[in-house]
């Protein structure tokens, strides 16, 4: 068994994110995709060293895994092709930097599909329901996640993942207060 | 694909990458890695478990056939 990401091994990453992106973009009706492998490799290094998290990676949840991927795919620019206003309407289209945005996206929205959340020591749960969002507000994630960097946004992406989980998941949510 | 291959290469066949050559560009290709077996080492919290390869595969291709048809609505 393999995670979408974080395996043992930074190949076994490299494989299956070169393989999402490939099979992701030939879905999306994206041809001739073009992407820099190295810089792919260098994203998958950056977000396991020094890991933003008080007890380092390999204590870290979910959120805090995929948020940090997310912000160094998007930083890191590893997609060189804009994907065509055929494919993703003229809204998106216009957004620089869009085809590394809504690749690291969906990226987060399979890997936290069936994620597992261990909490208390002995509560796991599995987040069962796929993330659901408005194409309006997925345009917007989209447009906000155009300049992000790590260092400045690792921690709100964490609560952007966990909170759209939750939505779908509220079995998974921490108990809600009114404040 | 099968993880244990020895010698074998994955090709990405959607994918180009950078030459040596400015403006040139060639498919995406990378050995097979090694595979090792598994340790749930994340203690608090993993993204989602796969078997193999295809289930990457498959999980993506059905993704942006998603967000395709969802984006033209």
């Amino acid at each position: 068994m393999f995670n979408v990401l974080y395996n043992d091994t930074i190949d076994i990453d490299l494989a299956y994110l070169l393989s999402y992106i490939n099979d992701f973009t030939k879905g999306l009706g994206e041809h001739r995709v073009s992407i820099d492998p190295q810089k792919c490799r260098l994203i998958l290094l950056g977000m396991r060293q020094d890991f933003p998290h008080v007890d380092g990676m390999n204590h870290a949840s979910c959120f805090k895994k995929i948020a940090n991927f997310v912000a160094y795919f998007v930083a890191e620019k590893p997609i060189q092709n804009p994907f065509s206003e055929e494919n993703i309407g003229s809204d998106l289209e216009k957004l620089s930097n869009h085809q590394n945005s809504i690749v690291a996206l969906q990226v987060a929205i399979d890997g936290l599909h069936g994620a597992m959340i261990h909490r208390n020591q002995d509560q796991e749960l599995k987040v069962e329901n796929r993330i659901q969002i408005s194409r309006h507000s997925y345009v917007d994630i989209i447009d906000a996640l155009q300049s992000i960097t790590p260092n400045t946004h690792y921690k709100l992406l964490t609560i952007l993942f966990e909170q759209l989980v939750y939505k779908t998941n509220l079995d998974c949510q921490y108990p809600a207060i009114n404040i | 694909m099968n993880p244990t291959a020895e010698n074998e290469v994955i090709v990405f066949d959607n994918l180009v990458g950078p030459t040596a050559v400015d403006g040139k560009y060639a498919p995406v290709t990378m050995p097979v890695p090694s595979s090792e077996p598994f340790s749930n080492v994340n203690a608090a919290g993993d993204t989602k478990t796969v078997v193999s390869l295809d289930e990457i595969k498959e999980m993506a291709s059905e993704s942006g056939g998603r967000l395709k048809e969802a984006l033209r609505s």
